[in-house]
């Protein structure tokens, strides 16, 4: 391409073109672009290029670098810049260093700048939506460090409510036991075995609370100790007997012969789920209805099997 | 007139430009904007009985995709180093910015702007924090207004005291 078409070209892009005279002393050239007049008197013949674009002081130093040894480079292009116009309105800018080689004359160093509005909007919609969604990432990680700390606050007060609660209610269920000892008539007998029971029942709800606080924070360990089934199955049935009765249920264990007499676990943690599924069972399970088996396996599985249809 | 250039440093979000926009034209917007490349504005001041342009370079924040260009900090009188004191990060990025500017520029007045001071109850950088290292060290809110026109006055202030090492020019 030769010289004029380059300069037409860049005018038809819609660029202002200087041409670099002296060390800080630029021409306009060519066929000026519209948007020239709002920036700056386009009669005037001979400008410092810093006092009409204050970007290009950090620019024109690498232009004159560029303009020296281009290199493999056909053009220097400079980052987007945004300064206000003679009427104060913001305009986006881009400047590019070109070097026109023409042979034996000298070569021509011209500064083209280009109105760069719609590559500043979309280079920007893209950084924007970048930014935005690592501002979010940051809100969301803060959330979760606030609900981590909230959820530990919560456990490590119900951990210690239930400390508080449970030492005196082992005092109280300490005395029972003494008092019980003591010669009591039938009556007197009766009323410390009601708040005993209260008080284990009682107990055992803090327990349960404890147990919970422990869960959320990750902090149960299981057993892994020999004990035998038949106890932890007599223990569980024994509580809900109590309540079955009142609903006219009658409830029974039957462990399954395959099933060995001694395991390694954990009986407390077992005695739970057990004592679990039976008063759900008891609290949901009509008179009217029959009761159901379930199966103890070696693989630890526990298939429901209906013995009877559900009327 | 006397010309000072002031470059806004610091990562995105935290401000840089709303605190350019409350000194220079008095107005906020709560609407975030990213800035890219350079923003430049100008602002008029006295200082004792000298007029001073204020050429206010305010650099795109930096990210993870891309850094800060010191080149863009070439012939500044000094610059103001902006954190968002609801964000830790943003003041570990000035301490960065800091170094890596001193590094490539040597030793340029500048100050710390800890912005977002209406929002207080969720800081998480105590402006102790930026004094114990010995810098000179504001808060702002360029939402409300707070701390912004004094920040921009005292550092113009600090920066005609430092005379003429500074990139002066006369227009």
């Amino acid at each position: 391409m030769n010289e004029p078409e380059t300069l037409d070209l860049l005018a038809a892009l819609g660029c202002a073109i200087f041409e670099r005279h002296r060390q800080d002393e630029f021409a306009l050239c060519g066929t000026p672009p519209v948007w020239i007049s709002s920036i700056f008197d386009a009669r005037l013949q001979r400008i410092r290029m810093e006092d009409i674009f204050p970007f290009l002081e950090v620019f024109l130093p690498d232009a004159e670098e560029f303009w020296i040894d281009p290199g493999e480079r056909p053009v220097l292009r400079s980052d987007y810049w945004v300064q206000k116009d003679l009427e104060g309105g913001e305009r986006q800018f881009r400047a590019s260093a070109i070097l026109l080689k023409r042979g034996s004359s000298p070569d021509r160093k011209l500064i083209a700048i280009e109105d760069a509005e719609l590559g500043f909007q979309e280079a920007q919609r893209l950084v924007h939506h970048a930014h935005e969604t690592s501002l979010a990432y940051d809100k969301i990680a803060k959330l979760s460090r606030a609900l981590e700390h909230a959820t530990a606050a919560k456990s490590e007060f119900l951990a210690r409510m239930s400390h508080e609660i449970r030492t005196p209610m082992n005092a109280v269920l300490g005395m029972a036991e003494l008092l019980l000892e003591t010669p009591l008539n039938a009556e007197q007998r009766e009323l410390v075995n009601v708040f005993q029971r209260a008080g284990d029942n009682l107990l055992s709800v803090v327990n349960d609370i404890l147990d919970f606080s422990k869960v959320e924070a990750g902090q149960v360990e299981l057993e892994h100790i020999p004990f035998e089934l038949i106890d932890v199955l007599e223990r569980a049935l024994e509580v809900v007997a109590i309540r079955a009765h009142a609903k006219d249920l009658e409830v029974s264990g039957r462990i399954a012969p395959a099933v060995p007499a001694c395991l390694v676990g954990d009986p407390i943690r077992l005695g739970q789920i057990l004592l679990n599924l039976l008063s759900n069972a008891v609290k949901f399970i009509s008179s009217s209805q029959s009761g159901r088996q379930r199966c103890l396996k070696r693989s630890g599985v526990i298939p429901e099997k209906r013995t009877t249809p559900d009327p | 007139m006397l010309k000072k250039k002031i470059c806004m440093v610091g990562q995105f979000g935290v401000g840089k430009t709303s605190l350019v926009r409350r000194f220079v034209d008095s107005i906020f917007s709560d609407d975030y904007i990213s800035s890219i490349g350079v923003k430049i504005d100008r602002k008029d001041v006295t200082v004792g009985t000298t007029a001073v342009t204020l050429m206010l370079w305010d650099l795109a924040g930096e990210d993870d995709l891309k850094q800060l260009n010191v080149a863009h900090l070439r012939r500044a009188a000094g610059y103001i180093l902006v954190a968002d004191g609801c964000r830790a990060t943003t003041f570990e990025k000035v301490i960065e910015l800091q170094g890596r500017i001193e590094q490539m520029l040597g030793p340029l007045p500048f100050v710390i702007v800890l912005n977002k001071s209406d929002l207080r109850d969720a800081w998480e950088i105590e402006k102790t924090d930026s004094e114990e290292r010995g810098w000179s060290t504001y808060e702002t809110s360029a939402k409300d207004g707070t701390g912004v026109e004094e920040m921009f006055h005292s550092f113009a202030e600090k920066l005609m005291n430092n005379g003429a090492s500074n990139e002066d020019s006369i227009e």
